[in-house]
């Protein structure tokens, strides 16, 4: 594991490990808990919300890495290619695609990706992220 | 709203209520325990002087009304570009909203360009940007 001091030194294509996910309905209903979701949208159709997958992958990425406290998510980008059903497998992946340094900050962008198990991209994202220095 | 949509439409606003118990579920179910969400002591020192609410948990409420505006075409064909503009507070509550832009008509799709973003309970827009709908 790195430690929090090191992130801002990763280099532009750093891939961060991937990880073999498999959809739990329990992560599933705590995401859709915590959101608040009120639709029984996914839970009627066993569907993972792709921003779940997201957070998901975020979290896998935390795992190898801890952000700084005070690390601020100031934009973020999605995109859907395929709905992920709960019980799904996945792979949970990410990299840096851009760091810069200003005012005091570090603004790092993380690229994500789940993939399914036939290596297709169901879902991208891009999370910027200003950490402190 | 699952057929193609007009400009000027309007989604189903709705409604969420950010507390710190929300926030605490939602840095379990992520595992982001960043303490300027869920530690007051470490966020008064912060420059928000006070706790805030994870942004990705503003945006899926925000997705939750794609959703429910789009449903299968949200979540196989959507794609959504999005600033968090200012801090979410806690205790709070937060409004959705998004209007129709653009309809463009390819040849064997139609794309929907929305405008969508989150109010808090001041009426200050949080988060905003556009999502992009394909149908076809």
């Amino acid at each position: 594991m790195n430690s929090s001091h090191e992130i801002g030194n990763l280099p532009v294509g750093y891939k961060f490990k991937a990880v073999d996910y498999t959809v739990s309905r329990k992560d599933v209903d705590n995401y859709l808990s915590a959101v608040g979701t009120s639709s029984q949208f996914y839970s009627r159709n066993e569907i993972c919300p792709p921003t779940a997958l997201l957070a998901f992958s975020l979290r896998s990425i935390m795992e190898e890495i801890s952000l700084p406290e005070g690390s601020i998510h100031v934009s973020q980008e999605m995109i859907c290619y395929e709905t992920i059903y709960n019980n799904d497998k996945v792979i949970l992946g990410g990299a840096i695609s851009q760091s810069s340094s200003r005012s005091g900050w570090r603004y790092l962008t993380l690229d994500i990706t789940v993939e399914s198990g036939a290596q297709k991209c169901s879902i991208s994202g891009k999370a910027t992220i200003l950490v402190p220095e | 709203m699952t057929q193609i949509p007009k400009i000027g439409d309007s989604l189903s606003e709705s409604i969420m209520t950010v507390t710190p118990e929300s926030v605490y579920k939602y840095a379990e179910a992520s595992g982001d325990y960043n303490p300027l969400h869920i530690n007051e002591e470490f966020a008064s020192r912060s420059q928000y002087g006070r706790t805030i609410a994870h942004g990705m948990l503003i945006l899926g409420h925000l997705s939750d009304m794609l959703t429910t505006a789009f449903s299968e075409n949200w979540i196989n064909n959507g794609r959504l570009k999005i600033r968090f503009r200012s801090p979410v507070f806690i205790p709070n509550k937060i409004q959705t909203f998004g209007t129709i832009t653009k309809v463009t008509k390819n040849t064997d799709s139609i794309l929907v360009t929305c405008a969508v973003g989150c109010r808090d309970q001041d009426n200050a827009e949080v988060l905003k940007g556009d999502a992009y709908i394909t149908f076809g």
